[in-house]
């Protein structure tokens, strides 16, 4: 038994070996190609998806429009994506801080996974803003609830809107951008 | 300024103002027996709790702050750390020389704790708890407040966007904190910083075997930082051999070997700014200074500043303390049957008191913020929880109960050795034969941080059951890791103090064949 405990303490420790050995070829890498390089360049080679170029893109249009002390409602206008990958306006409250970023249902839309799919839900369903068409009773209670909102969203000065299709692939499909509810050029993206 | 140079100038006046508190707390009559290293790991810990807070209670109760107002509190934590460099006397050397074996232990030691530093400045904060759970809430304590309605604004019909808003403040109150002497936000100010929750446990570990053997207590340190789970969760290629391979030479260098597709640089939110490092190594701290208070009072304060460290710095941290208080109450009730208590009483008390007071501005403000996305008191109500047990969940497109998928996923990660090396199957067994014989596992100090550690793997297990996450996607995340990750040090700590019995007097490596070298290493037959 104790020579047991032995071995198996000291196999424990021996395969310390790979985390060594593995972060001095990481820290060899880094001193070769990142050491020195900017913060965006570095976050570019993670390729995740809110440093992916296609997102970064989108976040350098709006940030040559919106001001610095803008509020922007982000509104999902289509696309059948369920599985919350297209919820890009995650990445966007902090990519575009210091402007506020607003949803509607804000604890469906940043809640857990199962929460999503009543966001769209209650965008699609009952807001229409995919624009499928609502029944007579639903066309009054959509009536009510946009009234409630619009009171809300003046008061926190939300005066931007993000209108959006629901695409996992690419960050704010069909995009269009409204102020004051008129729609506004989206900006260049410099070279 | 660098961000790196930013961070250790922030690092340097938490070192200070955890210094001068530590002078006030540490009894002179232990710490001058304790080394040098472990009096700069605790001063500096206390200082990365005590500091953020401080900015943290600044911000609560006059808005953002000024870079003046910062920079001036880290540069008088400098001076007061200097104004009691010798309040706590001189410092005990280490009699005991390294050489062969020891020697191999110590410099492994010394190259992972580098490796850490250099993995956790090496790169942006990238990942995305760290950036979305936290460094955007860094973004908002700097520029905006807890005023603004950004963290309670969330469960009306229009709101801003935020996940986990319940979330503590430690980590964003850290990012804050180096940002200070950059003079703007930057959530990878704090990131060089993160080095030391690594290193921090590694020290107090081998303090807590302060009885035993020099290699002893290496080999408690270094089974804790040896995990890889430290450094990297995401292996360098999908398949086992082949990330085996990618660990010894590099992705490049194995897909040169083996080609084929897939390979890939290896990466973890540990380094990057993650709670749950953090967690690990208060909680450690917490318990190694409860263990002690029967000795020094001051002890116990310093336990209560880490334990708040731990539910600062994440909702586990809680249930983590809650399962620390069970613990000790355990321990305390089988006093009479153990013959000597697990803790003393009026230390756990104290530390209680100190670690309330420390989170109290944050528990207060919790208060206000809506629970949106999980809210675990009311879903641990015994009768969910037994329904939860046997409902069935969808886990990779079928349904089965969650007690199964949970189950399942434990053993996986228990037996998962790129991830853990061995240290669940060495703490499972440790844990059935120290409850096979608990006084023996309390003469060793194994008692209190083996029933932390299955305590925690209970709560968490629990969390998992009830949660109202999407198992098989929380699976995908690095979930139940980064949990276990929390109680891994103790766990380190516990295996070796039950397996190497404490020796008499001091040990000597130069003489290894000695009758009481080889009765260091008695072990549990």
């Amino acid at each position: 038994m104790t020579r047991a405990w032995h071995v198996a303490v000291a196999a424990s420790l021996a395969l310390g070996v790979l985390p060594l050995a593995s972060g001095l070829h990481s820290a060899r890498l880094f001193f070769a190609n990142k050491a020195g390089a900017s913060e965006a360049k570095q976050l570019e080679s993670f390729k995740l998806p809110w440093t992916q170029p296609a997102f970064l893109e989108m976040v350098q249009r709006l940030d040559a429009v919106l001001p610095e002390d803008a509020a922007l409602l982000c509104t999902p206008a289509g696309g059948d994506d369920r599985t919350g990958k297209s919820r890009w306006f995650l990445f966007l409250a902090d990519a575009l801080y210091p402007r506020r970023v607003y949803v509607r249902k804000p604890a469906f839309a940043s809640g857990t996974l199962m929460d999503y799919p009543r966001w769209i839900d209650f965008h699609f369903d009952v807001l229409d803003t995919d624009e499928s068409g609502l029944g007579f009773t639903s066309l009054r209670a959509r009536k009510d609830v946009l009234r409630e909102d619009a009171e809300l969203l003046a008061e926190r000065g939300v005066d931007w809107e993000l209108r959006f299709q629901l695409d996992p692939a690419q960050p704010f499909a069909g995009a269009v951008l409204l102020h004051d509810g008129e729609p506004v050029e989206l900006g260049e993206v410099a070279p | 300024m660098t961000v790196e140079l930013a961070g250790l100038m922030a690092g340097l006046g938490c070192l200070g103002w955890g210094h001068f508190v530590l002078s006030f707390l540490g009894a002179r009559e232990v710490w001058p027996q304790r080394g040098c290293l472990e009096r700069l790991t605790t001063a500096c810990l206390l200082g990365l709790v005590l500091v953020p807070m401080a900015l943290y209670l600044g911000v609560l109760l006059a808005g953002p702050l000024p870079v003046w107002a910062g920079d001036s509190l880290l540069g008088a934590g400098v001076l007061a750390g200097l104004l009691r460099l010798r309040a706590l006397g001189p410092v005990a050397s280490c009699s005991e020389r390294a050489h062969g074996l020891t020697l191999v232990m110590l410099v492994s030691l010394v190259a992972l704790g580098l490796l850490a530093f250099v993995a956790s400045s090496a790169a942006p904060v990238h990942l995305f708890d760290p950036v979305f759970h936290f460094a955007y809430k860094g973004k908002i304590l700097w520029h905006e407040g807890l005023a603004s309605g950004a963290f309670t604004d969330l469960d009306g019909s229009v709101g801003r966007v935020m996940t986990h808003p319940s979330y503590p403040p430690l980590v964003p109150s850290l990012e804050v904190m180096g940002s200070f002497p950059l003079g703007d936000f930057s959530a990878s100010a704090a990131r060089v910083l993160w080095a030391l929750f690594a290193i921090a446990p590694a020290v107090w570990i081998a303090a807590a075997l302060e009885d035993r053997a020099l290699r002893v207590r290496l080999a408690g340190a270094l089974l804790w930082l040896s995990l890889p789970i430290i450094y990297y969760y995401r292996l360098p290629h999908a398949a086992p051999m082949k990330a085996v391979v990618g660990l010894l030479f590099g992705p490049d260098g194995a897909a040169g070997v083996l080609g084929g597709e897939g390979w890939r640089g290896t990466d973890g939110a540990s380094l990057d700014a993650g709670g749950d490092l953090v967690v690990a190594a208060f909680l450690c701290g917490a318990v190694v200074y409860l263990g002690r208070a029967r000795r020094a009072a001051g002890d116990a304060w310093i336990a209560g500043i880490f334990l708040a460290g731990a539910i600062l710095a994440k909702n586990e941290g809680l249930a983590l303390s809650a399962v620390l208080v069970v613990a000790l109450g355990i321990g305390l009730g089988a006093r009479r049957l153990l013959k000597m208590p697990v803790a003393s009483g009026l230390g756990a008390v104290r530390a209680l008191g100190a670690a309330l007071v420390v989170s109290a501005p944050w528990l207060v403000y919790r208060g206000r913020i809506p629970a949106i996305d999980e809210s675990y008191p009311e879903l641990m109500q015994p009768a969910h929880v037994l329904k939860s047990m046997t409902a069935d969940r969808f886990f990779e497109g079928q349904a089965e109960p969650a007690l199964v998928t949970v189950l399942r996923e434990y053993f996986l990660t228990f037996t998962d050795v790129l991830h853990w090396n061995l240290i669940w199957p060495l703490f499972v067994v440790a844990l059935f034969c120290a409850l096979a014989r608990p006084r023996r596992a309390l003469e060793r100090g194994a008692l209190l941080p083996l029933l932390v550690v299955a305590g925690g793997l209970v709560a968490f297990f629990l969390i998992l059951v009830v949660t109202p996450w999407h198992l098989g996607r929380l699976f995908t995340t690095g979930i139940p890791d980064r949990l276990f990750l929390q109680v891994a040090p103790l766990a380190a700590w516990g295996v070796v103090a039950w397996v190497f019995a404490p020796s008499l007097g001091s040990s000597s490596d130069e003489d290894p064949g000695s009758a009481r070298d080889e009765a260091l290493i008695e072990v549990e037959a």
